[in-house]
């Protein structure tokens, strides 16, 4: 569908307002193709809001949403004929309880038009994809939430969507089922090459899974880019563990020679453990802070360069957002 | 197939349930016995001592059921059915992923609508063929009069009252996609219509004891036009209404 290096969603300069409550203020991002991408944020930041937007299901107040190059708004043939190229799994997981896991997908298949000899087979291994192939006939109400959460992924895979689109896919699950879901949603990105969206408040997960993020903290943009990216933002922080500990064990000219270099933002001495902050993307540094401890003489256990987790991340973005809106 | 068709054959599976058929079997039960059981002993106590009040009442009954009871009986059987078909649909977010779909708004209202008619009208009209089938069978041997019903009174019961009754619920089911809340929405419908569908029938009965001969014809032919008017009012409401129905308004109050 379109050009292949085309971005999927283009999302620019978005506004979008219910009333007096401004749910998003100007977010702009892209997903390409084959990219496995995360917006996050706390509840009620906007997560929803795009996702809404990307479907066509709202529209901007002002700046453009793009899928697949288009507007996905408005109600027209194009836009009918696209929507089979996306596969969504929301929230709750909106399936038909009365009806058996296969009726479900049947039902799907047959709004998208898909040839009634072709149902049942793609029914059949979209449910064996989730591992449901043997309830199959089960119906829906008598599910875990887990085997619910399966199907409506196997609901959106039925399309054999280019875009996967999901929102919090593993929140309710118990550890178990969010391991299972999380293994599929691997196996897709990695093996099937899907494009997939998705928003969560498990940052482990997204982790895991996404290269890319952004995060909205209430309707603006706070934070965007790779993993990687967002890491080398962050000031780098060393902790050397010391052979020995105890006062006078760096000596005070040498503490404070170390403090002076321009590299370094800040030094701090706990026991044994020698936390050094050094300037971003300042990390080459790092030898010339080790050469100078060893060259006075203190003896060096272990030299660790602390990696941010994405968590640490996220609440350092959020609470300078907040502390900057305030 | 056309995606409408597809949804449309969905929710014709809501036949399928027991609740379905518990609740028209219970509101036609109730329908029989207060129009066709109730006033034999009523008319027959009457009979000994005014033959002529009798006559009237054999006459009248069958138009207090045409004037209300397929209208009540039709809004009734809707608002149960259509608590799944439209509100849930939209509380539980089942709309939102409808609307993901090839369906557009106007479609999946549609669809729904012409599903719920198709479930309703059929037992509406077998109801009232029903009541008066009884009536003309039972009541000449049980109380000796001659039963017989105009067609003004049958135009109403089959055709006028369900379609001025399909325009008041494809309104409120327009309505239950547009509103923020349609849980209430529906709430308040149901126990109106309850409310009104029993005074109704209970002012009516009133009236028919305290000024027969006034209501002697209760249903004539400006009566009927009186309804196809409201019916047709109601269909250029919805039409403008359909104008306006946006995907934006409507998503935008899901949760």
């Amino acid at each position: 569908m379109g050009n292949p290096k085309q971005p999927v969603v283009i999302f620019s300069n978005v506004f979008k307002s219910f009333g007096t409550v401004q749910a998003l203020r100007g977010i702009s991002f892209e997903l390409l193709p084959g990219e496995a991408f995360a917006i996050l944020g706390h509840n009620g930041a906007g997560k929803i809001t795009s996702i809404r937007l990307i479907l066509g299901l709202l529209k901007p107040d002002s700046g453009a949403v793009r899928l697949f190059g288009h507007d996905p708004y408005p109600e027209d043939e194009l836009n009918r004929k696209r929507r089979q190229h996306i596969g969504v799994v929301q929230e709750e997981d909106r399936l038909y309880l009365q009806m058996s896991s296969e009726e479900n997908l049947l039902f799907w298949l047959a709004l998208y038009g898909v040839q009634k000899q072709q149902r049942k087979e793609r029914a059949f291994s979209a449910l064996s994809w989730v591992g449901l192939e043997k309830r199959g006939q089960g119906k829906v109400g008598t599910y875990s939430k887990g085997m619910r959460r399966r199907l409506a992924i196997a609901r959106a895979l039925v399309l054999e969507p280019q875009v996967l689109i999901l929102d919090e896919p593993t929140v309710g699950l118990d550890p178990e089922a969010r391991v299972e879901v999380r293994e599929l949603l691997e196996r897709l990105i990695h093996r099937e090459g899907l494009t997939l969206l998705m928003t969560s408040h498990d940052l482990d997960e997204v982790e895991k899974l996404c290269k890319r993020l952004i995060v909205i903290d209430h309707g603006q943009m706070s934070l965007a880019g790779t993993l990687s990216e967002l890491r080398a933002g962050q000031q780098p922080e060393l902790s050397i563990k010391l052979v020995r500990e105890g006062e006078g064990i760096i000596h005070e000219s040498l503490f404070q020679e170390l403090t002076a270099l321009p590299f370094v933002t800040r030094l701090e001495l706990n026991g044994n453990m020698l936390t050094v902050m050094l300037n971003k993307g300042e990390e080459e540094f790092i030898s010339q802070v080790v050469a100078r401890l060893a060259g006075a003489g203190v003896g060096i256990a272990e030299v660790e360069l602390y990696q941010r987790s994405l968590e640490e991340i996220y609440l350092q973005a959020t609470a300078n957002h907040k502390g900057n809106s305030d | 197939m056309n995606p409408m068709l597809i949804l449309f054959r969905k929710e014709l599976g809501i036949a399928k349930r027991p609740t379905y058929w518990a609740s028209c079997l219970l509101m036609g039960a109730l329908m029989i016995w207060i129009y066709v059981h109730t006033p034999i002993e009523t008319i027959k106590t009457i009979a000994q001592t005014s033959p002529q009040i009798a006559d009237y009442l054999a006459t009248s009954w069958p138009q207090m059921f045409a004037l209300l009871q397929p209208l009540w009986l039709f809004l009734l059987t809707w608002l149960l059915l259509s608590s799944e078909v439209f509100t849930m649909e939209k509380t539980d977010g089942r709309l939102e992923m409808l609307l993901t779909t090839p369906l557009h708004l106007r479609e999946i209202w549609v669809a729904k609508c012409l599903a719920l008619l198709v479930l309703v009208y059929p037992y509406v009209l077998l109801v009232s063929c029903l009541v008066f089938g009884l009536q003309s069978y039972v009541w000449p041997v049980q109380l000796g009069l001659d039963f017989h019903i105009s067609t003004v009174t049958l135009s109403m019961a089959v055709c006028v009252g369900p379609l001025l009754a399909f325009g008041l619920a494809a309104l409120l089911g327009l309505l239950a996609l547009m509103v923020s809340n349609a849980n209430v929405l529906q709430s308040i419908s149901f126990f109106v219509t309850f409310a009104v569908g029993f005074g109704g029938n209970y002012a009516l009965s009133a009236l028919q004891k305290q000024a027969m001969s006034n209501l002697s014809e209760l249903i004539s032919w400006p009566v009927v036009n009186v309804y196809l008017a409201i019916a047709l009012m109601l269909w250029v409401l919805i039409l403008l209404l359909l104008r306006r129905l946006d995907k934006d308004h409507v998503v935008r109050y899901m949760a």
